[in-house]
């Protein structure tokens, strides 16, 4: 007994200190935020029911910037020579195979007025997930003669199969049809002259201009020690100078007037894109058209659904979006059919009139209630993926609202009413931008 | 007395603390996210409850083990048309449509799938809106009405489904694959039917089918998200308990047949991009058990999982074979192996080649290196899966309905401790260098 009385107190003391740096980390569903002295702010928002994290880091700029029709391209190849090789991580290889030898994945994606690195790991990879996010943001290499090597390549057969995709593919041409002059009507990644007539240094100035901590956001998500994931930050990022903000481009208006293209295509199907030049989600507008979307051509109980396919057997495929996440301002809405070459003009028919229908009357209660769960709901269920997570919260704080700028246009949504509805409809749902794509 | 009353004391922290560090330890363990309650009702019901934090969100998934197996010939693609009109063509209590349109009013989304093995369907919603869900879902899988109007428009849609196949080349493929691989076998046929077999398809065929496998004792039923057993099991014995249960006609046990030498079939597509072409390599391997199913996942892993796996890395920057991939499908009574490339069409006489050539190398033992990147894609690939609460049931049901609910997981607890020999030792016994049947493809057109 004596001798059991300590074993049994060390062996308590052992368990306690092992168990209360778990019990006092942050827990499910808490965010912290906080800024580094350089300007970076910082999002960690923990879910320790997973076995991932996802670090994300969301620069505020995006195609916007391309204002001249000389710098098409600019800001998708910048990020994609990022990526190509840092001063420790030499090449493609060197960011994206220590992720893939971890079963993780490393990317990039160009959202409206974001442009967002992230890698996603299990848990025990924190480290090389931070450590790799933070060496792209700060440290791409842009090496000469490997740049020259790739501008060369892209623009021989990739550029020209592109080119060749680009004449045929109906939703370009919608992008196109809604946007006009505006950088979002051209293709992301421009063209071949364009990607000719710059070198290694111009994608290198325009990465020293735009590309710096006090225009970022740094995003964590998933299942991870808050101080262990602090310490890290500190680490890779901390020391990282800030530089003068970029300025903000001059806004551009989209294009005008009604759109009625043919475009040829394979196989045996069409597709029939019915679009709408909208605003995106922050504008007052926002919510409204959300709702709408949904009524129009999210789930099976969707007008498209209903009517188009249930009714009619006009289509299996269709649906309605509404691209605010990928077109910040201004953004697009568009319904999408794929139907057999000879019901064609039944669904284009079909398409105007619901279209119509929304201008000319109200929308009932069920519909209404049932448009905004569903906007709400979809996009919690998309945000069950840490990387969707990182994308939607840099978006939100790319457009100034803040990382959980979702909670605030969910809440902009229940407030909508079937009136707020036929208004948008009757001010967007105006000068139509029809695509049709048929089998040569 | 005092030295007593300590020492209860000590006991008593060392107790909690135990099971405290006991907890810990089951949450960092292999597949811990997929622990889940199950409970069978009365009438043979099985129902599996995983719950975890989801945002005030349940998935709601139900499988019925009544896949294109089990249609008889020329009611193929039955299984499928069922489901189409369980959820959109009226049941006992709602009209035609209105069950998707209930759906959406609670925001829910819905959607299901047919296999050859099974049919699921599944409604995602917030929690608060259980009981609904749970009353939807017994109206889909309990109480359609396959009203014979309702089965003609339906049939229009189904029309376009099959068309949506037909203009798709990779499933094309893998389809034409499946009829030779499966020769002689429910497996071989499409489970979407054929334009004629849908035609066959009238009320009194819906309702022997639906008669003859829709039954609780036939079904598993799986809850995900922000859902408790205490308070979701009375509900679900409420909504389903009253369902009878039924015999279920036994299946016909399929015979497989093993070519003694490849089978290669070339065919020209005019729905492929002119120029290209796709070729799919496949082996028949018989249901494995947990640890020589992680040794096939981790030879997947190893050879194709990621860029810089083996057979990507050994094909990159080739001007013959432009990808190259190899997965597997688990069927409930057999699994199907597949290596898939793609090229120019003018060099298709090269891919049996190189295919036969990528198979050999499975023969040979993996590097250490590459063998613990193998592990650790195959965890994350678990892990990932595990985000969704789509994902997760999925994972659920699967493993139900393979008769082990535990099987994931011990998959996960396998590949912790398999070595490279004996990933080799399963290459070599289920895939024959010499006993393959190889579809080609190719639009030779500029």
């Amino acid at each position: 007994m004596k001798r059991l009385l300590p074993v049994l107190t060390v062996l308590a003391v052992i368990l306690t200190l092992a168990i209360i740096p778990a019990a006092a980390e942050v827990h499910a569903g808490e965010v912290e935020s906080y800024m580094l002295d350089n300007g970076l702010k910082v999002v960690l928002q923990h879910n320790d029911y997973l076995d991932t994290v996802t670090v994300g880091i969301a620069f505020k700029t995006g195609r916007e910037c391309e204002v001249d029709p000389q710098d098409h391209g600019l800001h998708f190849w910048t990020t994609f020579f990022m990526t190509a090789g840092t001063n420790r991580r030499p090449y493609f290889s060197g960011i994206s195979r220590p992720i893939e030898e971890v079963g993780g994945t490393f990317n990039y994606s160009l959202k409206g007025s974001t442009t967002l690195f992230y890698a996603k790991v299990t848990t025990p990879n924190l480290y090389l997930a931070v450590d790799t996010i933070g060496d792209v943001a700060r440290n791409p290499s842009f090496d000469k003669s490997y740049m020259e090597y790739l501008i060369n390549y892209y623009c021989g057969d990739y550029m020209t199969s592109r080119t060749k995709y680009v004449e045929t593919s109906p939703y370009i041409r919608l992008r196109e049809g809604c946007f006009g002059n505006h950088p979002y009507g051209y293709d992301h990644i421009g063209t071949t002259e364009a990607l000719r007539r710059r070198n290694w240094a111009y994608f290198r100035k325009h990465y020293q201009k735009y590309f710096i901590p006090n225009n970022a956001v740094l995003l964590v998500t998933g299942n991870f020690e808050s101080k262990t994931a602090k310490k890290y930050i500190a680490e890779c990022f901390g020391s990282w100078k800030a530089a003068p903000e970029p300025p903000k481009p001059p806004s551009v208006e989209a294009a005008k007037g009604e759109v009625n293209l043919v475009v040829p295509g394979t196989g045996n199907r069409s597709y029939v894109y019915l679009g709408y030049r909208v605003p995106g989600i922050a504008h007052e507008d926002g919510p409204a058209l959300a709702v709408l979307n949904a009524i129009w051509g999210q789930g099976l109980g969707s007008h498209l659904f209903q009517e188009l396919r249930s009714q009619q057997g006009l289509a299996y495929e269709c649906s309605s979006s509404y691209k605010w996440l990928d077109f910040a301002e201004p953004s697009m809405l568009y319904a999408y059919v794929a139907t057999a070459p000879q019901k064609v003009t039944a669904v284009q028919e079909t398409l105007r009139a619901q279209a119509e229908r929304f201008r000319n009357e109200l929308v009932s209660d069920n519909e209404l209630a049932s448009g905004k769960a569903k906007f709400i709901i979809n996009v919690y269920r998309a945000m069950e993926d840490t990387i969707e997570q990182v994308i939607h919260m840099g978006f939100f704080e790319a457009i100034g609202m803040g990382y959980d700028g979702f909670e605030q246009i969910a809440q902009k949504v229940r407030n909508v009413t079937a009136a707020d509805v036929q208004k948008v409809a009757q001010k967007y749902f105006v000068e139509p931008v029809m695509i049709t794509q048929n089998p040569k | 007395m005092r030295k007593k009353r300590r020492f209860r004391v000590l006991l008593f922290i060392l107790l909690i603390f135990g099971v405290a560090a006991t907890q810990v330890l089951a949450k960092n363990a292999s597949g811990h996210y997929l622990d889940a309650e199950r409970f069978t009702l009365a009438n043979g019901l099985t129902v599996i409850i995983k719950s975890r934090p989801a945002n005030g969100q349940v998935m709601v998934r139900m499988c019925v083990r009544a896949g294109a197996y089990y249609e008889e010939d020329q009611y193929a693609g039955i299984a499928n048309f069922t489901a189409h009109m369980a959820v959109n063509r009226g049941t006992e209590n709602l009209a035609p449509g209105d069950l998707p349109r209930m759906v959406d009013l609670i925001g829910g989304k819905q959607n299901g799938g047919t296999t050859h093995d099974q049919t699921y369907y599944y409604i995602q919603g917030s929690s608060s809106d259980l009981s609904r869900i749970l009353d939807l879902m017994a109206e889909i899988c309990f109480r359609p009405t396959f009203a014979q109007d309702q089965i003609d428009e339906e049939r229009r849609v189904i029309e376009e489904e099959i068309l949506r196949s037909a203009n798709d080349p990779s499933r094309q493929l893998y389809l034409r694959g499946l009829a030779h691989v499966f020769k002689g076998t429910n497996y071989a046929r499409p489970a979407l039917g054929t334009m004629e077999s849908i035609r066959n398809c009238d009320s009194q065929a819906f309702r022997d089918f639906f008669s003859r496998y829709y039954r609780p004792n036939n079904m598993v039923l799986v809850l995900v998200g922000d859902v408790y057993s205490e308070q979701a099991l009375p509900l679900i014995d409420s909504i389903f308990g009253g369902f009878a249960p039924g015999e279920i006609p036994a299946a016909v046990e399929p015979q497989f047949t093993v070519p003694s030498e490849p089978v290669v079939i070339k065919e020209e597509s005019t729905i492929l991009k002119p120029g290209n072409a796709q070729a799919m390599l496949m082996f028949y391997v018989p249901l494995l058990s947990a640890r020589e199913s992680a040794a096939l996942s981790l030879l997947t892993a190893a050879y194709c999982g990621g860029s810089h796996s083996i057979l990507k890395e050994a094909y990159a920057g080739s001007t013959v074979i432009n990808s190259i991939d190899c997965y597997y499908y688990i069927y409930d009574r057999m699994i199907l192996f597949i290596l898939e490339v793609t090229g120019p069409a003018d060099k298709i006489d090269s891919f049996e080649g190189n295919l036969r050539t990528s198979v050999n190398r499975f023969f040979n033992q993996i590097e250490k290196t590459r063998l613990e990147f193998a592990k650790q894609w195959v965890r994350a690939g678990y892990a990932w899966d595990a985000e969704t609460l789509s994902g997760l049931a999925e994972k659920l049901s699967s493993a139900e309905l393979r008769g082990d609910i535990t099987y994931h997981q011990k998959v996960l607890q396998a590949i912790e401790n398999l070595r490279a020999a004996e990933i080799k030792k399963v290459a070599k016994k289920y895939l024959n260098p010499n006993s393959y049947t190889l579809l080609i493809q190719y639009n030779p057109g500029k």
